[in-house]
């Protein structure tokens, strides 16, 4: 896998040589990340996790603020105290088989939902302000940064597969040839990663497909 | 979450290579901009909020909604169209009230209240997702079901089981049937500030619903969520803050507020989706800059960011594993999960 450094290289010399000055580093980076964006946004490969503390009573956890602006969606969430995962589902289901109150009822938390992009629900809800979850969710991948570093420099190599080199590169030439006004290339070349995207979010969807045994849930 | 709209319009006129604003003025990518972020946010409901409705009567301080404008020195309360429930057969449709008061501290006053049928929803919102009144989740009901059933639906008084949003207007809602018990609001003590009571400002203190064991931290008070209320975040309630045991709670899903003041309210890359958006409505504006091949390309990327993000809405049930209610299955289960076709004691077939 290059690092950023030579992708954007590499990106730079496969573009017309009438467009050398057009771009500035800046620009090459900023496509570089927005290139990162995508590819997280299409695959959800890139997964973190946060500790967030409840509010005693409260149904609802507002989560802006407490994921990072580059969060995509809440996978799973995990309750430390109890050390038990907490099971998905919806308000459908709570108000049906629950039934009336079920924002009332309080105790240890089984179930979690999402109302929108932010809203996490827990049932039953906590009982005091002390219990923390973490929250596993998919996420854009960190951007580099022209100013360099060890951390996040141009240096570094994202933490993706070699195959995904072809990827970025032509979303990037995609993406610059379009700021340069060069349609028919910049769709061509975006044609050319959406057919790549499909054999990435193929790869990242059945990676444990060879190794699984039987389907969780499933009787066995 | 934190992007501005200024800073999305920099970086569309950017990829636009247009930063002087010669082909496109700011202004009207801007324009385009608030058009996408609302478009989206309508077609995929995604920003979820509650309204609550005490049946309490309203404190009000105009009669026309053109006069709200005018008003500058006090907060903008109800109207008044009615002081009791029995005069709405004389009025039009939608208007509001019960209103009988013009201070909203003049409510612990009202002795033997009337109750109040409808609530006016926020005029951003985009679908109504789920209603409740005293914690019990109330059905909705089309009109023409309602006048088939109930005959006096309008203004029956009892326990409300269901909710109508016709025949009102778009933004009222009803429940069904008009809620007959009415307790008083939490009431707070409000700042001071120039011996008038300030009702929009910094809750000081509480004295009620667990708030009365919460730390109050200077004498102003620290902004903080309350407990078992939904919305005030952890930055506190700047709000009436009603109970759910005797209001109608609406839970729906609202477009994104104003971009003038508030930044998006979408994660930072679906901001994205509604720049491409911008683009595509940019690059199909007849002029200089016009170019149908690259409208289409920003517009099928809005679309796929649309797809996205309405997958994403419903992904989390995705990782279930169980249901609720349902039976769990475990390593037990995989031995003898059901008898034997031979066990038990042969039994000669009869009909």
């Amino acid at each position: 896998m290059s690092t950023a450094a030579e992708t954007i290289a590499r990106v730079r010399a496969k573009l017309p040589a009438t467009s050398v000055n057009f771009w500035s580093d800046q620009d090459m980076v900023d496509a570089y990340n927005d290139t990162l964006d995508e590819i997280s946004d299409a695959t959800e490969f890139y997964e973190q996790s946060v500790v967030i503390r409840r509010r005693k009573k409260a149904a609802y956890v507002d989560l802006r603020g407490l994921l990072p602006t580059g969060a995509l969606r809440v996978t799973s969430v995990w309750d430390i105290s109890m050390q038990q995962w907490l099971h998905p589902t919806t308000v459908r289901e709570l108000d049906q088989m629950v039934g009336r109150g079920w924002e009332k009822n309080a105790g240890l938390s089984k179930w979690w939902f999402m109302r929108g992009l932010w809203f996490l629900g827990t049932h039953p809800v906590p009982n005091d302000d002390t219990t923390s979850l973490k929250v596993y969710f998919s996420a854009t991948m960190p951007h580099v940064d022209i100013s360099g570093g060890l951390a996040n420099g141009l240096n570094v190599t994202p933490p993706i597969q070699s195959n995904m080199d072809t990827l970025i590169d032509y979303y990037m030439l995609s993406s610059l040839l379009a700021d340069f006004k060069e349609s028919k290339k910049a769709v061509e070349f975006y044609s050319l990663y959406q057919e790549t995207e499909t054999e990435i979010r193929n790869t990242v969807k059945n990676r444990m497909v060879k190794e699984r045994s039987y389907r969780m849930g499933a009787r066995r | 979450m934190s992007i501005t709209l200024k800073e999305s319009t920099d970086r569309v006129m950017r990829k636009l290579d247009d930063l002087d604003g010669k082909i496109w003025p700011r202004e009207q990518i801007e324009k385009f901009l608030m058009d996408g972020y609302d478009g989206l946010c309508r077609d995929v409901p995604c920003l979820f909020d509650m309204v609550m409705f005490d049946n309490a009567p309203l404190a009000a301080n105009h009669t026309r909604p053109f006069e709200e404008q005018f008003i500058t020195d006090v907060p903008v309360l109800a109207t008044f169209g009615i002081t009791r429930d029995s005069e709405r057969a004389f009025v039009d449709t939608g208007v509001e009230g019960p209103s009988n008061h013009t201070r909203p501290s003049d409510a612990s006053y009202m002795t033997d209240p009337s109750t109040r049928t409808l609530g006016k929803l926020p005029e951003n919102y985009v679908v109504v997702d789920r209603v409740t009144h005293d914690w019990l989740r109330l059905d909705g009901d089309h009109a023409r079901a309602l006048r088939l059933s109930r005959t006096s639906y309008e203004t029956m008084e009892g326990g409300a089981y269901s909710y109508s949003m016709e025949q009102d207007g778009v933004l009222v809602i009803r429940t069904v049937s008009v809620a007959s018990t009415v307790l008083p609001v939490v009431e707070f003590q409000y700042a001071t500030v120039n011996g008038r009571r300030v009702y929009h400002g910094v809750i000081r203190s509480v004295t009620d619903y667990e708030m009365d064991t919460e730390d109050v931290i200077g004498s102003w008070g620290v902004i903080r969520s309350v407990p078992g209320h939904f919305a005030s975040g952890r930055f506190g309630g700047l709000r009436k803050i009603v109970i759910d045991d005797t209001a109608t709670r609406v839970e729906l899903y609202r477009t994104g507020r104003s971009l003038k003041s508030e930044p998006f309210e979408v994660p930072d890359r679906v901001v994205r989706y509604i720049e491409w958006w911008a683009m595509s409505e940019a690059y199909s504006s007849p002029g200089a800059g016009e170019d149908k091949v690259l409208a289409d390309h920003y517009r099928a990327r809005y679309q796929i960011g649309v797809v996205r993000l309405k997958k994403r809405m419903n992904d989390a049930m995705d990782a279930r594993t169980i249901a609720m209610g349902a039976k769990r299955h475990g390593h037990r289960d995989t031995y003898l999960s059901r008898f034997p076709p031979d066990y038990g004691y042969k039994r000669p077939f009869r009909r």
